[in-house]
């Protein structure tokens, strides 16, 4: 699974910590050393251990560069430092996205490493789903827009849960990322936030894109695993948005269900009622 | 507090230290550098800042070993320390807690956020 990871930047992060044992390994092969060899596997770390610590260090290693580029575009983009002209100003906000695009990743990673070492413990926070279904729409609507892709919001119910608000909108931006990234020009993307009779809470994002095979449905949900057509059409990312995204629906007592045809796919994130939080929220269409 | 108030910035990394000092020197506040966590306890010991934004893995003294040096001393032991760190896990926040901080801020940051963050560290006090 380890070394199926398409990134290039994983892969190279991943090299950096497998590397003394692949050449260790090496060296005992040539020798004919199995005693030394057996020895070795014995000593080496277990899969899982690896995942958590490459996804440490990138996490670690990603966050402070990440800062000087989106801490630097702000500056730029601000009425106080910048002055911008709009082709420039234009430029760094596309710098921003790109940022964004690297922090999102990072966010992932560090779950993953945390959910690798029982070091996820979500907050238990008040938090307006339809607050979330509006910050992520904002900040993929220039992605969709730049593609020919509509993005639609609604918010159908009152929307209140007690759960993590980073986490939260991190599943549903991973949700509504995937969607822009499978849906080709002139598709549409939607979300929607309401309850369902029994009174739990969804989440539903529906794209019209390429669809998921049925044989990919279950995969997909696996860290560093991609759908086949991802990887037939060399579309970027590492492979752990989905896993993230069931991890924080389980977090919160939810779970997460598909429905794909060639004519697009459907996530539902059904959160239970217990979560709900009784607070007044605004509907809108 | 002054009518200028000073922060004193602490971070191994030069890049950070430009862009926290633009930000808050654009916004009012007197900024104070260091590049390691001595060299910051002993600009904060001298100079009594009104805040200290601080890294955690700095050479020579980490953010967490300033904020308790600083909180152990009655002559620093008033000012409200912001940690600053590309750490992400939640043991380092409450580790930063426990060493006498007063605010953890993850990296990557908004410096605008941090600006925000300093005046509120301020108004506490």
């Amino acid at each position: 699974m380890f070394y199926s990871v398409e990134s290039g930047m994983l892969a190279l992060a991943g090299l950096s910590v497998a590397w003394p044992w692949i050449v260790l390994s090496a060296v005992a092969a040539f020798a004919g050393g199995m005693w030394v060899s057996s020895r070795l596997a014995r000593r080496r770390p277990r899969q899982d251990d690896l995942d958590a610590t490459i996804a440490g260090r990138i996490d670690h290693e990603f966050r402070t560069p990440l800062s000087v580029i989106i801490g630097s575009a702000e500056l730029l983009c601000d009425d106080t430092g910048g002055g911008l002209d709009d082709e420039r100003r234009r430029l760094v906000e596309a710098i921003q996205r790109a940022a964004r695009r690297l922090h999102r990743v990072v966010e992932d990673l560090t779950l993953v490493g945390q959910l690798q070492t029982g070091g996820f413990a979500p907050k238990r926070e008040p938090v307006s789903l339809a607050q979330v279904a509006d910050e992520v729409a904002e900040w993929n609507r220039v992605d969709a827009a730049t593609k020919g892709v509509g993005l639609t919001v609604e918010v159908r119910d009152p929307a209140w849960i007690r759960g993590d608000p980073a986490r939260l909108r991190q599943m549903v931006d991973n949700l509504v990322t995937n969607a822009v990234k499978f849906t080709p020009p002139g598709g549409s993307v939607s979300i929607v936030v309401r309850r369902d009779p029994g009174g739990s809470l969804e989440v539903e994002v529906t794209d019209t894109g390429v669809g998921i095979r049925p044989e990919d449905r279950h995969r997909i949900f696996r860290r560093f695993e991609r759908g086949s057509h991802a990887v037939a059409n060399h579309v970027p990312g590492p492979g752990v948005g989905l896993s993230v995204v069931e991890a924080v629906a389980s977090a919160h007592g939810g779970r997460v269900r598909v429905d794909s045809s060639p004519a697009g796919s459907r996530f539902v994130v059904q959160l239970p009622a217990a979560a709900v939080e009784n607070q007044v929220d605004e509907v809108h269409p | 507090m002054s009518d200028t108030p000073t922060v004193l910035v602490a971070d191994d990394d030069r890049d950070i230290l430009d862009i926290v000092t633009f930000r808050l020197e654009r916004s009012g506040f007197k900024v104070i550098r260091a590049s390691d966590g001595r060299e910051a306890h002993e600009l904060a010991v001298k100079h009594r800042p009104d805040v200290v934004v601080t890294d955690v893995m700095m050479p020579h003294m980490d953010g967490y070993e300033l904020a308790k040096a600083l909180r152990s001393d009655p002559a620093t032991s008033h000012i409200p320390v912001i940690v600053l760190t590309a750490l992400s896990q939640e043991e380092d926040a409450a580790r930063a807690f426990e060493s006498g901080a007063v605010d953890f801020v993850r990296k990557p940051f908004s410096p605008l956020e941090l600006k925000a963050r300093v005046q509120a560290a301020l108004q506490r006090r």
